[in-house]
């Protein structure tokens, strides 16, 4: 129903000085993706801006409710850019917008706007990367799976490396000792974010419910192999033959290894 | 339903935790007997029940669960996770009903901590869905749904607020939380006198009245009401309370929502409610 479309009009115009600027220099560009009726577009152009802004703290109170859970990578654009500005445009972003017309997790929609901001640090790739998947883990986790065999409601599969988890653990690291005393924000001599270098070796990570674990590379690609199967079938036990073949792996007993990652909450049977 | 609610009296307002800094319902009430009779405790399911809250549930004094975490106008957050959980818990607490800003409380899908209220826009359609959504929760949890006006500086729609939750009762077939702050805003908001649309709503619906200390404020000259839940109400609540309070023949229950306060400068304003009330403990009690 078009109400629908006006709240999250309103949504994007308490969060976003620039929309509502925009919205009185070229209203038909700012609400185009609304798709408004007459009125509901003149209701919100009667609106006096000024009480668009009346609580100054609200993007603020957003951003704290989700960046916890992209806590390293915010961490590590905000040392980059040294300027919360960069936080601040997320409100302005596609990424944001998108989310809220289309009823997506902001958690995803600030992942996404962090990854396309044209940050050069070279561990956030990596470290982005482990923390959106943890984000998604959680919000996974009651999903109600399709027919036969696929991956666990809440399981993320991510091939990573050991230096994007350091990267993760001295950014968390690091927010945990500004966190002791926030005072030191306010000091030009606070301790500069210290990253490990990028790369190192491969590592292979599941992620249930929100919580990282290291997997044998062969697991990792036997569960791949699987969830890659399953966006295009039902996968039956009686595949995980042709599966493990198709990806250069013998095992004495491809069923009983079904059972064992049923057993072990990696998979899900449908 | 409605008929068989038990009156509460007057009540107070809790959230997680807020007893740390504020106000301890337990401890007021043994500093001041007859003061208060119930607990509305709000709160979001990632949070649940604080130890505040499981003390005056423990006691078995009477409460009542105001949820933090339902977009009342979309009938489908309320998921069957989301009911089975709130059931619960509003059972652990002993409460005799549900109550809830009728708005949203998140964007998107319920993520943690999102707790950024925004009112209806204010039409018929959405009207409708938010009745169709207080249906589905009382019936999943066995408990009266009491829709909230909310706060807000700014009001989309063609209905006044009223309409609306007269729109919502009708509806529904249940009954109304009003809260006379956030009315007192609304009217302030739009340019109306203080009881402007209390004609169109039907007060034997109102089963609850919530009062509460706002002040105003001002953003580069614009002028709003934040709804701070400060000690004093504006005199526009006051006036809103005391003509709704009169006529509400169905009226179970009062909160002065004081939480975050000191205890000693709140007692007057609960002892002016029961004084136009005129209920005392001891009167509930005998009923």
């Amino acid at each position: 129903m078009s109400h629908h479309s006006l709240q999250r009009a309103l949504v994007v115009a308490l969060h976003d000085p620039a929309f509502v600027a925009g919205l009185h220099v070229d209203p038909e560009t700012a609400l185009a993706p609304f798709r408004l009726e007459p009125a509901e577009r003149a209701q919100l152009l009667a609106v006096d801006p000024r009480a668009f802004a009346v609580d100054r703290l609200r993007p603020r109170r957003v951003l704290k409710a989700i960046a916890p859970e992209l806590q390293a990578s915010m961490a590590i654009a905000l040392a980059e850019t040294r300027s919360f500005a960069t936080a601040d445009r997320f409100f302005s972003s596609p990424a944001f917008h998108g989310a809220i017309l289309h009823d997506q997790p902001l958690v995803l929609a600030l992942a996404d706007y962090l990854a396309a901001a044209g940050l050069t640090t070279p561990q956030l790739p990596g470290v982005l990367a482990i923390e959106r998947a943890c984000a998604e883990s959680r919000r996974d986790a009651a999903r109600r799976p399709g027919p036969g065999l696929s991956l666990a409601p809440g399981i993320r599969l991510l091939a990573s490396d050991t230096g994007a988890l350091a990267a993760l653990q001295a950014a968390e690291q690091h927010l945990f000792e500004l966190s002791l005393l926030p005072h030191m924000a306010l000091c030009d001599d606070r301790p500069p974010l210290a990253l490990p270098p990028p790369g190192g070796t491969p590592i292979y990570l599941a992620v249930r419910a929100g919580e990282l674990s290291d997997l044998p590379e062969p697991l990792f690609r036997t569960l791949h192999a699987i969830e890659n199967a399953a966006t295009r079938a039902p996968v039956r036990r009686g595949d995980m033959a042709a599966i493990l073949a198709a990806i250069n792996l013998r095992v004495p007993d491809p069923e009983k290894l079904a059972a064992d990652l049923l057993a072990d909450g990696y998979l899900t049977e449908g | 339903m409605l008929a068989a609610l038990p009156r509460l009296g007057v009540g107070i307002s809790a959230e997680f935790d807020s007893s740390r800094r504020g106000i301890d319902a337990l401890a007021l009430r043994a500093a001041e007997p007859g003061l208060i009779d119930f607990l509305e405790y709000g709160c979001d399911l990632a949070r649940g029940l604080d130890d505040h809250a499981r003390r005056w549930a423990a006691a078995g004094l009477p409460a009542t669960y105001h949820f933090l975490d339902l977009n009342l106008t979309e009938p489908l957050d309320a998921d069957d996770g989301w009911l089975a959980a709130t059931g619960a818990l509003a059972r652990e607490l002993g409460a005799a009903w549900l109550c809830g800003d009728g708005g949203l409380w998140h964007f998107g899908p319920r993520d943690r901590g999102h707790e950024t209220l925004l009112p209806p826009v204010l039409t018929r359609d959405s009207a409708a869905e938010m009745a169709e959504a207080i249906r589905r929760v009382a019936e999943a949890t066995g408990l009266a749904v009491l829709p909230e006006n909310p706060p807000a500086p700014i009001y989309l729609g063609d209905l006044h607020i009223l309409d609306y939750f007269a729109l919502v009762a009708e509806g529904s077939g249940g009954g109304l939380l009003l809260d006379c702050a956030h009315l007192a805003i609304f009217q302030r908001m739009m340019g109306h006198a203080p009881l402007t649309g209390l004609d169109g709503l039907p007060l034997d619906r109102v089963i609850e009245i919530h009062v509460a200390g706002g002040v105003m404020r001002d953003q580069e000259g614009f002028a709003w009401v934040e709804d701070d839940h400060q000690v004093e109400p504006l005199p526009d609540t006051w006036e809103i309370f005391e003509h709704v309070a009169a006529r509400a023949q169905s009226l179970r229950a009062v909160v002065y929502e004081c939480e975050k306060n000191p205890p000693d400068q709140v007692t007057d304003n609960f002892r002016r409610i029961r004084a136009t009330l005129g209920w005392s403990s001891a009167s509930r009690a005998s009923e």
